[in-house]
């Protein structure tokens, strides 16, 4: 079985995309292109998959969709291995609540709100309503985001990481006014948490990049958050990244971490607790929008790996982590990558935006969002080796690591505004 | 996809030409670009008799490739490993921005 994608063109009017790969990003690149897709061959591998065909959160996503636009056409197969997308118009919503919870004993069936927060975030620059208002309900951080430290479309983040990574992104190319606020935290299973999303349709959107340097960092910021548990694990944990980042690694930045303690109502239905860590760079204004943030969740009750109960150990692994992420990302994070090109596609035409990326950001998962967008778009994202430019820097040793990304821009606008 | 053993070991892969060949999987452009790449017809491309038996059953080379992606995203380091990996920080340093301290700053006072 090939995991490749395929275009048909001639044969019917649908772009036929296959497996479940990208899902939310095919759905929301194909609504902001106005392009049908039919995705095919949906978890059909019976031997891999016990469920096979479309996930319940897969269809709640798409139920979230349709409340969002208006006059899309979605059709599920029998047996659910393939659906039909016609895009409709992109209205936006005004006043709506969304319940994103999924009652499952299977963790791998219940998405925490980031998961359908993300893609929603590319498709508020395009919206026909003028401000949009949205209440999610449901689990606000989950373990299994955690421990994965590649990036993949099942890949759901805790709402830390769309407060401090992706909002200043958006703020970088225009979309000033968004905001996403914590009402109540839930973890993992039972939920229980409210998020509140709150954006200004821009008039004016142009995304535009040129990063060419490995971007440095002075400061470091930490939450270490937890809901209906114990204080004294927030504290441990918090005593526990000070040691590791002070006295151990000698952290020669300024770092400052920070308790978050939630309880009663606003504490959600299960117990869970975790780390945040970003690091920034404030000196540099051209920079600091740029952050680059690890995040680090345990469902204290029905964490699967029991070594990272002990809130230390939780310290230890979020910290090491954190290094890793910012030995891996010269400018952003991998799992950021997706959303920060697709902010980048709606450049205007020919514009181009050149991104510093590591090798080691080239995972199967970037490589099948490349080939799905160059898809959709019919426009495709170079990747150029550094060493075929002029070195200008002393730094020869990075340009090994690196690549530059080149993005031309397709020049979508947001149409949906105009027709009103 | 065939190619020389040279040149798979040699590591120049055109990135863009892999990134969007339809042949390919993303986990073989994974492996192949980061020189991870282990082509069993490759090697037995010098004993004519033996590259039959290893395009024998294609599909079973696609079984691999898929595996090869769950394979690469089980790719965890233990705690133990990461552990001695950053004991300091000397991997990053060049990314922390460390302004100098006055004392040191003393003969750059010109500008």
């Amino acid at each position: 079985m090939s995991s490749n994608s395929k275009s048909t063109g001639k044969q019917s009017d649908y772009l036929i995309l296959e497996t479940e790969f990208n899902f939310r990003y095919r759905i929301v690149l194909s609504l902001i292109n106005n392009k049908p897709i039919k995705i095919t061959k949906i978890r059909n591998d019976l031997n891999e998959h016990l469920n096979p065909g479309i996930a319940s959160y897969e269809i709640k996503f798409l139920r979230l969709i349709e409340k969002f636009t208006n006059g899309t056409f979605i059709e599920i197969s029998h047996t659910g291995t393939q659906i039909v997308f016609k895009p409709g118009i992109i209205i936006g919503c005004k006043n709506l609540i969304f319940d994103t919870f999924i009652q499952s004993k299977d963790s791998t069936e219940c998405k925490s709100i980031g998961y359908y927060v993300e893609p929603l975030l590319v498709l508020l620059p395009f919206t026909k309503l003028r401000e949009n208002f949205i209440t999610f309900k449901g689990i606000t951080s989950k373990s299994d985001t955690a421990v994965n430290l590649n990036s993949t479309d099942e890949s759901d983040f805790a709402c830390d990481t769309l407060r401090f990574n992706y909002l200043p992104l958006m703020e970088k190319f225009g979309i000033m006014d968004i905001s996403l606020t914590i009402f109540k935290r839930g973890s993992y299973p039972n939920g229980g948490g409210e998020l509140q999303l709150h954006s200004k349709t821009p008039t004016a959107f142009t995304p535009n990049l040129q990063i060419l340097d490995e971007i440095k960092f002075d400061k470091v910021m930490g939450i270490v958050y937890g809901n209906r548990i114990s204080p004294s694990i927030i504290q441990r944990i918090d005593k526990e990244l000070k040691r590791l980042l002070g006295s151990e690694l000698k952290l020669p930045l300024d770092y400052q971490i920070m308790q978050d303690q939630w309880k009663g109502e606003n504490s959600g239905k299960s117990p869970g607790y975790g780390v945040f860590l970003q690091i920034t760079n404030s000196k540099q204004k051209q920079w600091s929008k740029f952050a680059i943030t690890s995040e680090v969740t345990i469902d204290e009750l029905n964490s699967k790996d029991q070594s990272f109960v002990i809130p230390e150990d939780l310290a230890k692994y979020a910290t090491y982590k954190f290094l890793e992420e910012i030995d891996h990302a010269p400018i952003v994070n991998t799992s950021t990558l997706p959303f920060l090109i697709s902010l980048l596609y709606f450049n205007k035409v020919g514009n181009l935006s050149r991104l510093l990326i590591s090798k080691k950001q080239i995972t199967p998962y970037f490589i099948k969002f490349l080939r799905d967008i160059n898809l959709i778009f019919n426009n495709k994202i170079l990747l150029k080796e550094l060493s075929d430019f002029e070195s200008t820097d002393d730094n020869d040793s990075n340009n090994k690591d690196n690549l530059l990304l080149v993005v031309k821009g397709s020049g979508v606008l947001n149409t949906n505004r105009k027709v009103t | 996809l065939k190619v020389s053993k040279k040149q798979n070991k040699s590591k120049k892969w055109d990135i863009n030409k892999l990134l969007y060949m339809d042949n390919i999987t993303p986990a073989d452009v994974y492996k192949r670009y980061n020189g991870l790449y282990e082509d069993k017809s490759i090697e037995e491309e010098e004993d004519d008799d033996e590259d039959i038996v290893a395009d024998e059953n294609p599909l079973l080379k696609f079984k691999k490739s898929d595996k090869a992606i769950k394979a690469i995203q089980s790719q965890k380091m233990s705690i133990d490993e990461l552990a001695a990996k950053w004991s300091d920080l000397s991997l990053i340093s060049d990314r922390l921005l460390v302004l100098p301290k006055l004392n040191e700053n003393d003969d750059n006072d010109g500008e």
